[in-house]
């Protein structure tokens, strides 16, 4: 066999940033809400617990202020939280999978099928009501590198188990 | 060698009991501590029947505990995969596949040296500790050592011919210890200090409390020479330990090229015993501070499987002496590695302001504040904090240089040593750019590249290179 090693042009790689990413179903953002209102209802009780309890809350001042700061910090969650919903993205290429994620901190990450060790299907109880599910990549490089995939119908879910497992096998 | 000895489920040898025994006292010890000097304490010389009590069910329920645990721990090993069962009241069954074994390590302390048995450890990936531990026979453990390596390596030549890469001398274990970090060793000896302290005050009553609280504030109100004097002692006191500690951990080391991939010996009185196969590396590193690098000393890490998770004993660190074995190292991990790169990257200068911001001022801002209204003007001391943050990010930015051939990646980094980190693209486990909303403005970008060892991050360098990068990682991972 005659050996070649020609030089590789980096501008002509295929380019993971012009991929076409489909955005997350808008049903994914209703079970976050849902969480959301829970975690700030139970958060709300705490406060207006904590703010009965204590005597020095027993002022209309602090009490506005707290509430006020409580008002604050459910709205900017809230914000931030659809802000990076929205950017919640991923793409199946042939060889790998894209995933963009986060509005604050904004992130691409690719994952080649010959890397995934195993990946799941799953969905909790709210996922279920709305009948989405979230796919679950693992990989041998630990907790961070995994990625989550949710938003999907459990038959597309499926399916991209399915395919990712198939391809894992080719390469 | 003989798979059959194994073949049937069978116990450990009988002396395993004394190491599970020794084991569970220790483990007994170490949460109970404070209660048995309490008991010794508080006795003042009359009889204290529950505290008798305790010490005569102690060994017997380490003992009882020893003896069952050794009774229903079995194990076999076949061709395929070794099998583990243990557990009285919750059964465990684990099955290690031979082929996901990722290294062997055989450690041998100072008791099991007097029982002649060792402590034979597989690591695999996805467990930070070692998922299987059998003690064995010095003599089996070896066989089983090179059976497993030679089963999990594909049949690959059976011939084992070492070749001595580096061994230490009393004199460069000397050097490796009087160079060693002592700053961290000084605070360590600080942090045994404080716990004991704590431990001590927990249990003592209040008026012995009271005591130690005097003579902490006659320590700390007492003249500029007795602190003088103490920094000194413990500067000593760091020096040395960190010396004992040195020869403690590299005394007879050694490490061996063989075929299956780097053979490690070291230890007088815990022994261990590592073998490191060359595909299942996943990166290689080398550090080094300024007195080290001025004698030609790096400390050379192995990262496998499991990278940062993995416990300190499990990770593979060889001291060298010489740039030479440096290079032999290094060069087993992959063969051309130039002198100089045609493609690097620095860090943007607005990675320096930028962390400055978040790690200096601002927590200083947030922390001085509510310290200067309720304390008092010590916390004007927190200023030092951001002349902290700054040297620390400015040492980084200047030393980080991420250079690339389209074999391998090279990066030069540290703060007040230098790191060298080489890896192959081939393992890398998946890739990905991180912007926060400042260096979307600024077509900055984070190149975070994974692997099975660990995490490795090329922070602030521009968007269109970060691109560029994990295009071409993609491509040398899937073609």
């Amino acid at each position: 066999m005659q050996f070649s090693n020609p030089d590789i042009d980096i501008s002509e790689l295929p380019k993971a940033e012009e991929s076409k990413l489909v955005l997350v179903d808008e049903r994914y953002y209703t079970v976050v809400s849902y969480n959301q209102v829970l975690y700030w209802c139970i958060f709300f009780l705490i406060t207006l617990i904590v703010m009965i309890v204590n005597r020095e809350f027993h002022s209309w001042m602090i009490a506005g202020i707290t509430l006020l700061g409580f008002a604050v910090l459910c709205f900017l969650n809230f914000r931030l939280t659809y802000l990076a919903f929205k950017n919640k993205a991923y793409a199946i290429r042939e060889h790998d999978i894209l995933y963009q994620t986060g509005w604050l901190r904004k992130s691409l990450h690719v994952c080649p099928y010959n890397r995934i060790q195993h990946c799941s299907v799953d969905a909790g109880v709210f996922e279920r009501n709305l009948g989405i599910s979230k796919l679950r990549i693992f990989t041998a490089g630990g907790n961070d590198t995994d990625i989550i995939i949710p938003g999907l119908r459990p038959e597309e879910a499926h399916s991209l188990r399915e395919l990712i497992i198939r391809k894992n096998q080719q390469e | 060698m003989n798979a059959g000895i194994w073949g049937e489920f069978s116990r450990q040898p009988f002396m395993a009991v004394w190491q599970i025994l020794f084991k569970t006292i220790v483990q007994l010890l170490k949460a109970i501590w404070p209660f048995i000097l309490l008991v010794l304490v508080r006795s003042d010389g009359e009889r204290d029947i529950a505290g008798e009590i305790i010490f005569i069910l102690f060994p017997i329920i380490a003992f009882v505990a020893a003896f069952v645990n050794y009774l229903f721990f079995r194990f076999r090993v076949t061709d395929e995969e070794i099998q583990v069962k243990s557990g009285v009241f919750s059964r465990k069954q684990i099955t290690l596949p031979l082929h996901k074994i990722q290294a062997v390590h055989i450690n041998q302390n100072w008791i099991q040296k007097i029982l002649d048995i060792s402590e034979v450890a597989f690591d695999t990936p996805g467990s930070a500790d070692a998922e299987v531990k059998l003690q064995l026979n010095t003599l089996q453990a070896e066989k089983l050592m090179s059976y497993v390596l030679n089963h999990s390596k594909e049949k690959e030549s059976n011939e084992n011919q070492a070749q001595l890469i580096s061994e230490l001398s009393f004199k460069d274990l000397l050097k490796l210890g009087l160079t060693s970090n002592h700053f961290e060793t000084l605070l360590i000896v600080i942090g045994i200090f404080l716990s004991f302290l704590n431990s001590i005050k927990d249990i003592l009553d209040d008026y012995k409390e009271d005591l130690l609280e005097v003579s902490t504030n006659q320590i700390l109100e007492s003249s500029i020479l007795f602190i003088i004097t103490g920094i000194l002692a413990l500067t000593l006191l760091s020096v040395v330990v960190s010396l004992f500690r040195t020869i403690l951990a590299y005394i007879n080391f050694q490490i061996k090229k063989t075929v299956q991939g780097f053979n490690i010996d070291k230890g007088l009185i815990n022994r261990s015993q590592k073998l490191v196969p060359f595909e299942k590396v996943q990166y290689v590193s080398w550090k080094t501070n300024w007195l080290r690098k001025k004698i030609s000393m790096y400390l050379f890490e192995f990262h496998t499987i499991g990278g940062n998770e993995l416990k300190n004993n499990l990770k593979i660190k060889v001291p060298v002496t010489s740039e030479l074995i440096l290079q032999k190292l290094a060069t087993a991990y992959i063969p051309d590695i130039p002198e100089q790169f045609a493609n690097n990257l620095k860090v943007h200068p607005s990675y320096l302001y930028r962390s400055m911001l978040f790690f200096g001022i601002l927590p200083t801002v947030i922390l001085a504040i509510p310290l200067f209204l309720f304390a008092d003007e010590k916390a004007l001391l927190l200023v030092l904090l951001p002349l902290y943050a700054f040297l620390y990010f400015w040492l980084y930015s200047k030393k980080f240089l991420f250079s690339w051939t389209s074999n391998l990646i090279h990066i030069n980094t540290g703060v007040f040593g230098n790191r060298t980190v080489i890896l192959k693209w081939g393992k890398i486990q998946s890739v990905k750019i991180s912007q926060s909303l400042y260096q979307q403005r600024k077509f900055l970008a984070d190149l975070i590249i994974h692997t099975a060892g660990g995490t490795i991050t090329a922070p602030y360098i521009p968007l269109e290179a970060a691109r560029e990068l994990q295009n071409f990682a993609l491509f040398k991972i899937e073609s």
